[in-house]
């Protein structure tokens, strides 16, 4: 039975060092706590373990638990944690079983978004692995009554070094679970080349389950007495139920119910939408009863004429009338007055959608005083309030599992789908299951914000940019939880609008409100796929204009020196920005895609880069227009993404940025007329499919640096570098996405 | 009442005729290994097998499957380890895993009908499957590894029936 933990989040805090990062830990593990995912046998035997701390459990029979706490959605991380722990634990990787933690503030922060969990939990990983260690060894000096220095760990055991004596993890378990939490400056590291794990491309430990179709995601659920809900959500933001028939649909076997969701709410935030659910007994009969059911909506006026294509070509078209600045540096005025040269475009992207492979799905239970869910969450812990505010429950009451993620990218951050599970199972006083249809998830997204800038540069008689006069209109994520202004957040022009990566003496940034008509959420990359597009695009232009090398031309404005901000290297903080490290990032796509290559007809290449979650990528595509064509052919990437924990793992999140990236600038586009999402499904909000994919090669960077963002920052560089491939080929200058929209698509 | 045969067991099956094959064996026999990406045959997440060929569960009726065989994921292989699945795993092909089953349906079905397709039939093959992740380079280099390896007969146990 799992004992009392002795890790209280003041211990926790001065063993990592983190301070106030937002941890919260309580005392206790409880069994609840190994409750998260079905435990196979072999993990039932490992949750009758001793814990060590709230990570760290052993069991006599020899097997460690380790907890995995953030949400595996493919970036691994359910496996690149737990290698860091047993690294520094000296486990036997072969001996290790992952447990999916339940949401809990004792874990600290959950919400895996932002290519964060790396960035934040390396050194408390390796905190949890020591200390494990430590009580260990100091179990075995008790045991031989010898000195704490003569027992070494090693390969899952103590051993004695003078005697030869030895005793297993799961032997010591017992008298380790027993000691007091080791003090933080005890605690011994070991160095880079010590480590077995860290740094390796372990397989993730799901990786048999899931080729044997033996994986659980949220949609696959199923608990005892539960049943199935199908929704039908108002299609305009807003937007209420006025009236509904369900008599037709009731007439179809297998359905049980119809339920009215109020809802529509606005700000939005999380709360689910206004819709009429059906519950059946099967997931097939709620869909069918669902086709049944007459709707009569309640609009709210201000939504229902959003018309997101004229919207963008107004931005494109209108003069900045209510502009804020929201960048300067320099004198602006005098930049133009002296320019040589002058340039100016003005690009848009349009609204996109997530399209997680497992569409929205969550399992309910509500009784008259608890709630436990099973859903495909990345912020259980958002999902775990939300859930106790809506009933008006302690959090205690709420319990929270985590299921496997068919995909997250942003989209399942957003637990309205768990709301809905929760609504409706109080409502019929029994467990429910939603799972929204592809249709579901297309039109009724938290959609990434479409964007439309316009640049206009002061060239000096060498090209340089000596002055940059931007603008930017592109919906707030702000509007999801406050009253819209229409204007962007620091954080979201940050994403390289104002924080650019060029030496520009002169420069005017400015952001235009626009009002969003749809619910705006975060998407892989955020702001940074569509600032990257339009600079990317810019950059390109002014240099091809004047025949220059656009790769050159990107370094050649690049500072020459690592910015002087007065303190030492030591000093330096590691996520600083590096010209250098972009410099790197750029050389290394150069050198194996051999640019400046050689191409046949009708073939170019086009190059862009991008600093975010404080990585560097470099991004040279090949095309073909054959035959009036657009065919991607190989896409070179580059990271430094500073040390590596997995890099088989990093590799994968670039093959798979490479792809997400080429999706969404080739066919990506999610419009709204009359307030609601044109499109319902792969046929027409298309994703790249094998044949279009292209020769990836990646490139890892190593680098002493901290780790940072790996899940993310492959993507934004890659349609800027397709558009000007584009060019490169003889094919039109594209500043409108998608491609799709000016050409055919190979 | 009417049979099914799935992985080689007999399941007795009390549904509308008309119920795709795909919610059959997730809501009424627990097969959850069996993906629903979009229900319109778009995706191939919900690829089985349909007397050897591949077909979008989402789309074929229970009644089409009285009289045939059906293969899931589940009963690929008797013990997970048909060539292609030991490929996926040396070339560490999944990401999320959700639309894994539905290329490894897809991709066994390939190799089973052409042990040795060119590189065009292997995508077009695998055109109708969906990877939202972007696995598909490995994809690619999972079935080449093993184009050319005998590849066993499907399993006949009822290793995926819960
Ligand atoms: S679920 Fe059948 S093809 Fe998509
Ligand atoms: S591995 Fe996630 S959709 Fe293919």
């Amino acid at each position: 039975m799992a004992r009392l933990s002795k890790l209280n989040r003041r211990d926790f805090l001065k063993m990592t060092g983190l301070g106030t990062a937002g941890l919260a830990l309580q005392t206790t593990v409880s069994q609840a706590a190994y409750g998260a995912l079905a435990l196979s046998t072999q993990q039932a035997a490992a949750s009758q373990a001793l814990s060590l701390n709230i990570f760290v459990h052993i069991a006599v029979n020899n097997r460690v638990t380790i907890m995995a706490h953030r949400s595996e959605m493919g970036q691994g991380i359910r496996t690149s944690l737990p290698q860091i722990v047993a690294d520094e634990l000296d486990a036997d990787w072969d001996k290790i079983d992952i447990l999916q933690a339940q949401g809990d503030e004792k874990y600290g922060d959950q919400n895996t978004d932002g290519s964060n969990s790396v960035r934040n939990f390396f050194q408390p990983m390796r905190v949890m692995g020591a200390s494990a260690k430590l009580m260990l060894r100091q179990a075995a000096a008790a045991t031989w009554q010898v000195p704490l220095e003569s027992c070494i760990a090693k390969d899952h055991r103590v051993t004695h070094s003078p005697s030869g004596k030895s005793l297993s993890y799961g032997e010591l378990a017992q008298a380790a679970a027993k000691l007091p939490l080791p003090d933080a400056k005890l605690l011994s590291f070991k160095n880079p080349q010590e480590f077995k794990y860290i740094g390796k491309p372990m397989a993730m430990a799901d990786f048999a389950d899931i080729v044997r179709g033996n994986t659980s995601f949220g949609i696959d659920t199923k608990i005892p007495d539960m049943v199935y809900a199908s929704i039908e959500r108002s299609p305009i933001l807003g937007g209420k139920v006025k009236s509904f028939d369900a008599s037709k649909a009731l007439l179809i076997p297998g359905v049980i119910q119809a339920v009215k969701i109020d809802g529509g709410i606005e700000p939005a935030g999380f709360t689910p939408l206004a819709g009429v659910a059906i519950i059946a007994t099967n997931t097939w009969a709620a869909m069918e009863g669902r086709k049944a059911l007459s709707i009569t909506w309640a609009n709210n006026p201000a939504h229902a004429n959003f018309d997101s294509r004229a919207a963008i070509s107004k931005l494109i078209s209108a003069p900045v009338t209510e502009a804020k600045t929201v960048a300067t540096r320099g004198d602006i005025a005098q930049a133009f007055a002296t320019a040589a040269q002058t340039y100016e475009a003005t690009y848009s992207l349009p609204h996109l959608e997530h399209a997680t492979m497992e569409p929205p799905a969550a399992t309910a239970k509500v009784t008259a005083n608890s709630c436990e869910v099973w859903a495909c969450v990345q912020d259980p812990m958002t999902a775990r309030k939300l859930i106790a505010d809506m009933l008006g429950f302690k959090l205690e009451q709420v319990t929270v599992n985590i299921t496997l993620l068919g995909g997250g990218f942003g989209r399942k951050s957003k637990p309205d789908f768990v709301a809905e599970a929760v609504v409706l199972s109080k409502a019929i006083g029994k467990p429910v299951k939603v799972t929204w249809t592809r249709e579901d998830a297309t039109r009724n997204g938290y959609y990434h914000a479409f964007s439309v800038q316009h640049y206009k540069a002061a060239l000096d008689a060498k090209h340089q940019i000596i002055g940059l006069d931007s603008s930017v209109a592109s919906p707030s994520i702000i509007s999801l939880f406050k009253p819209d202004t229409g204007y962007m957040q620091d954080w979201e022009l940050g994403q390289g609008f104002t924080s650019l990566v060029y030496k520009i003496p002169h420069l005017r940034a400015r952001n235009i409100p626009v009002i969003a008509h749809t619910r705006i959420g975060w998407m892989r990359s955020v702001y940074n796929g569509n600032h990257a597009f339009a600079l990317n695009s810019f950059m390109d232009e002014i240099a091809r204009s004047n025949k220059i090398d656009p790769l050159q031309y990107h370094v050649d404005s690049l500072p020459a020196e690592e910015p002087n901000d007065g303190k030492s290297s030591a000093e330096k903080n590691d996520f600083a920005y590096s010209p250098l490290r972009l410099k790197n990032a750029i050389k290394a796509v150069q050198k194996t895609s051999g640019w400046p290559a050689k191409v046949n007809a009708s073939e170019g290449w086009g190059f862009a880069t991008h600093r975010s979650f404080d990585s560097y990528v470099a991004v040279a595509s090949k095309v073909s227009l054959a035959n009036k064509e657009l065919r991607v052919l190989e896409v070179h990437i580059s990271i430094d993404c500073g040390q590596i924990l997995n890099p088989d793992r990093v590799q994968a999140q670039m093959e798979g940025s490479v792809i997400f990236g080429l999706s969404a600038a080739l066919l990506g586009e999610i419009s709204f007329k009359e307030g609601a999402a044109e499109q319902s499904s792969f046929h027409d909000y298309p994703m790249l499919r094998i044949t279009q994919s292209p020769k990836i090669v990646v490139t890892l960077i190593s680098s002493d640096k901290k780790h940072s963002g790996a899940g993310e920052p492959g993507m934004p560089p890659v349609g800027a570098s397709i558009t000007n491939a584009i060019v490169a080929a003889g094919g039109p200058r594209i500043r409108d996405l998608p491609i799709k929209n000016h050409l055919k698509i190979g | 009442m009417n049979k099914v045969k799935i992985n080689g067991v007999e399941h007795p099956i009390d549904a509308d005729p008309n119920m795709p094959l795909l919610w059959v064996l997730r809501d009424l026999l627990n097969m959850t290994g069996t993906k629903f990406g979009c229900g319109r045959g778009l995706c191939g997440a919900c690829t089985i097998h349909l007397n050897g060929q591949p077909v979008r569960s989402c789309l074929m009726p229970l009644a089409v499957a009285f009289g045939a065989e059906i293969t899931t994921i589940e009963g690929l292989s008797a013990s997970g380890d048909h060539p292609l699945q030991q490929a996926w795993l040396a070339h560490k092909v999944p990401q999320c895993g959700y639309c894994q089953s539905g290329q490894l349906m897809s991709a066994a079905a390939l190799l089973k009908n052409n042990p040795t397709p060119s590189d065009a039939e292997i995508k077009d093959a695998m055109s109708g499957n969906i990877c939202r992740c972007g696995t598909y380079p490995r994809i690619e280099a999972a079935i080449k590894s093993v184009a050319g390896v005998q590849i066993h007969q499907p399993a006949t146990n009822s290793k995926g029936a819960i």
